[in-house]
């Protein structure tokens, strides 16, 4: 049976400025099921462009507990990372989610039951939650879920 | 944008903003597993693959058909046989 995890990142919106990175192990291929975003800072009329996108090589970030979805469930396999200060080498071309909102707006984008964004069973592969651009700079929360 | 507009949708979006909030459907590419919005009136084109019996998000990787599953696992065949080399 399938188990599900979340875990929740952050970072300072610009040019690709990765919030939750996810590193896959080569015994799973985790499902993202569920993307989330929205902004901490004083609301002003700023945009960016959010993309999730698969990586081939993982980047430099603050190490981030996964937090289980069932207290009894055993530790995931996935490790993440937030707040990316090296980018992980993302796939050019391989963007399963984006969406541009305004800073003031947030969303949450859920995907149904078999439809989920299924990420490679890899020893350095993954996917990111990242801004691609940005008019301005701002810190933005993320959070991602997925079953492994 | 649009709203909700698929029969069969394979996703769902909230957007929540100082106007209000606003709900759209999701497709699933079949090749690249990819989400993308139903907008209808976008003109944006997509197709559908009669193999796949599925949706396509219109990309030119993505015309011809090759089911997502094996793309995942040539690009794990690929990742293996790379880390064999290296060892």
């Amino acid at each position: 049976m399938a188990r599900n995890y979340y875990v929740n990142g952050f970072c300072t919106s610009g040019v690709d400025k990765s919030a939750v990175e996810l590193v896959t192990t080569t015994a799973i291929r985790p499902k993202v099921y569920e993307i989330m975003v929205s902004c901490s800072a004083t609301p002003a009329s700023q945009a960016a462009l959010w993309q999730f996108k698969r990586h081939t090589g993982t980047g430099t970030g603050t190490g981030q507990t996964v937090n289980k979805m069932d207290p009894a469930d055993p530790t995931a396999l996935v490790t993440a990372k937030v707040n990316n200060t090296v980018e992980p080498t993302y796939t050019a071309g391989d963007i399963p989610w984006e969406l541009a909102v305004n800073q003031q707006a947030s969303f949450d984008w859920k995907a149904n039951p078999g439809r989920e964004i299924v990420l490679a069973a890899s020893a350095t592969a993954g996917g990111g939650l990242k801004t691609s651009t940005s008019t301005g700079t701002a810190v933005h929360q993320g959070s991602l879920s997925w079953e492994e | 944008m649009g709203g909700r507009g698929s029969l069969r949708q394979d996703g769902y979006l909230v957007v929540s903003g100082p106007d209000g909030t606003t709900e759209h459907d999701s497709l699933q590419c079949r090749h690249c597993g990819g989400h993308f919005l139903v907008v209808p009136g976008s003109g944006k084109r997509r197709g559908w693959c009669l193999m796949c019996s599925g949706p396509t998000c219109g990309k030119e990787g993505c015309v011809q058909c090759m089911p997502f599953e094996k793309r995942l696992e040539a690009f794990e065949r690929r990742e293996r046989l790379f880390r064999a080399l290296q060892e």
